[in-house]
């Protein structure tokens, strides 16, 4: 049952990892042999797109569609339960959003490894890369599990980012001390989708940023799981 | 397919044991309730026919038996087990097609049926590539490329290939051109020819399931308005023609249904003809009784009801004292 899911979300996703593998592994690549900025920058913006943009692209892809193309009442009327399908998506997708990341560092591993940076520095950016790119994914597959099609799904990602990116940007302004004396900008950013980037630079302890981002990690599927079998359109 | 009489028999029977039973079942889904206190029954072996237009509640009371949505109220077995308890135990031993079929155009038929397969595990993969030659499938053809007509065939292949007791049907014609719906129906009546299995059949057209079915219900915004065996409905529901002069003076007759003015002449549907035909022949001797259709019982249940409501359309309707069955 679990290799049938698997199989077909395989086969519906995998031009999603050829496309991005390509596209990042060629930006990472021309980028730094080409040196048009720091090897530091590359990567960032890389991160940025493995990291956000990967994740909504895959995450709105993976249950719309069936939504839209009436194909989810197949798969949640099997006789498996909703979660192991989600599931299934779940594992699909987050192998499609971090193969490409995969690829950008080792291609930047070769082609500017410790030159500008230092190699832990590298791997300590893409590390916190993938971490960035499963939690988003995980968070916009959450948003995107009841749209009834992939456009919604999309906008529906688009504004919890936005929402996220507001609360924490209001929180920045908001001069509070809260636990170990650390601002309420470094809590409110370590419970978002973009939390692991508070491990980096941030004064938070990273032992308690990484368990908040696992259990919002567990509390997300688990909310996406309750979810994806709610009817999305009332048919009596 | 066992005959209607012997069916007909089963139902009455409280003994016979019940694939599907549905006691005061209500549904709501945000402020529009879809399923009223539903009870249904439905023997081992029948083929029964659910009819209801289309918005009627017939796909929420389906999903509810496949575990899919949960009753707000009232309990529901399918074939002993509950839905909400043991959905997955139901859905390997139920067949189901699907309204309007859905699948993954991208897949080919053989890869659809490989997919499917491991999910049940009495699925017959001798019977499946029986199935898929006697419905004349083309293997390697991807799903997006077959007629509907195949669809449908490949649809039903797909409910039967793991050998369910229970099948069900939602609509599965919908869409398709009267030839491909024949052979459908064609196919079904002869795979089932004489077994056991018990088909729960669903549609809004009722002259595809009137050969087929042994039991009839008819659903009505979430109401179940009549459930008896299609030759009792047809023996029982009949058209009574008399002069409008008589009826006008005529006191109010007992499971009007609908009623239609002429010229000189009213057009009475009746659900009980034995209990209405007394009444009326005391006041007229010239009466005409007319045999209905299962379209036209349908229609005098569903579309006869709400226009005979007091008020409306015709004078008369208001004082023959209509009444839900349910």
């Amino acid at each position: 049952m679990w290799r049938s899911l698997v199989w077909k979300e395989w086969h519906e996703q995998r031009w999603r990892l050829w496309f991005g593998a390509a596209l990042l592994g060629m930006f990472t690549l021309i980028g730094l042999r080409t040196r048009i900025m720091p090897d530091e920058q590359i990567v960032i913006f890389s991160m940025i797109v493995g990291g956000i943009f990967f994740p909504l692209m895959v995450a709105m892809g993976l249950v719309a569609p069936e939504r839209a193309d009436g194909t989810i009442v197949r798969l949640l009327a099997l006789p498996v339960p909703a979660w192991n399908v989600l599931a299934a998506k779940g594992v699909i997708g987050a192998i499609v959003c971090t193969v490409p990341l995969l690829v950008s560092a080792v291609l930047a591993a070769i082609v500017a490894g410790d030159r500008e940076m230092a190699w832990r520095q590298f791997a300590e950016m893409y590390a916190m890369a993938i971490g960035m790119t499963l939690s988003t994914f995980s968070w916009l597959t959450a948003a995107g599990v009841r749209q009834p099609s992939e456009a919604r799904a999309g906008l529906m990602g688009i504004a919890m980012g936005a929402g996220w990116f507001l609360v924490i940007a209001i929180s920045s302004m908001l001069a509070v001390e809260l636990f170990h004396d650390q601002t309420l900008i470094a809590w409110v950013a370590a419970f978002s989708p973009f939390g692991v980037t508070v491990l980096r630079g941030g004064d938070a302890p990273p032992a308690v940023v990484i368990a908040i981002q696992l259990i919002m990690f567990a509390a997300v599927w688990a909310w996406a799981a309750w979810r994806i079998g709610k009817p999305g359109k009332v048919v009596a | 397919m066992s005959s209607a009489a012997s069916n007909s028999e089963r139902v009455d029977d409280p003994s016979a044991e019940a694939v599907i039973d549905i006691r005061s079942v209500s549904k709501r889904f945000g402020k529009r309730q879809i399923l009223h206190d539903l009870n249904l029954t439905v023997a081992r072996g029948q083929t029964f026919a659910f009819l209801g237009r289309n918005g009627a509640g017939k796909t929420t009371t389906i999903r509810m038996l496949l575990g899919l949505h949960k009753p707000d109220a009232g309990t529901v077995r399918v074939l002993g087990l509950d839905p909400a308890k043991d959905a997955m135990e139901i859905r390997r031993r139920v067949g189901y097609l699907a309204e309007d079929q859905h699948m993954f155009g991208w897949m080919s038929v053989q890869q659809l049926i490989s997919f499917t397969a491991p999910f049940y595990p009495t699925w017959n993969h001798d019977w499946a590539n029986h199935l898929a030659k006697k419905f004349e499938l083309p293997m390697k053809t991807k799903v997006k490329h077959l007629s509907k007509g195949q669809g449908v065939r490949l649809g039903l292949l797909l409910a039967l290939a793991h050998h369910p007791r229970l099948i069900i049907l939602d609509d599965p014609t919908l869409g398709l051109d009267p030839i491909v719906r024949k052979e459908f129906l064609r196919d079904l009546v002869a795979h089932f020819h004489g077994s056991a299995v018990t088909i729960f059949f669903s549609s809004h057209l009722l002259y595809e399931v009137e050969p087929v079915a042994d039991s009839v219900a008819i659903l009505d915004r979430g109401h179940i308005v009549r459930h008896s065996p299609t030759e009792d409905l047809r023996d029982s529901v009949k058209q009574i023609i008399l002069p409008a002069r008589e009826f006008d003076a005529m006191p109010a007759l007992p499971g009007v249904l609908d009623v239609k003015r002429r010229k000189y002449q009213v057009a009475v549907v009746v659900e009980d003809v034995e209990r209405a035909l007394p009444l009326v022949r005391e006041q007229v001797e010239a009466v005409e009784v007319v045999d209905l259709n299962l379209d036209e019982i349908f229609e005098a249940y569903v579309i006869g009801k709400r226009n005979a409501q007091p008020g409306e359309e015709d004078g008369h309707v208001a004082k023959l004292g209509l009444e839900r069955v349910a």
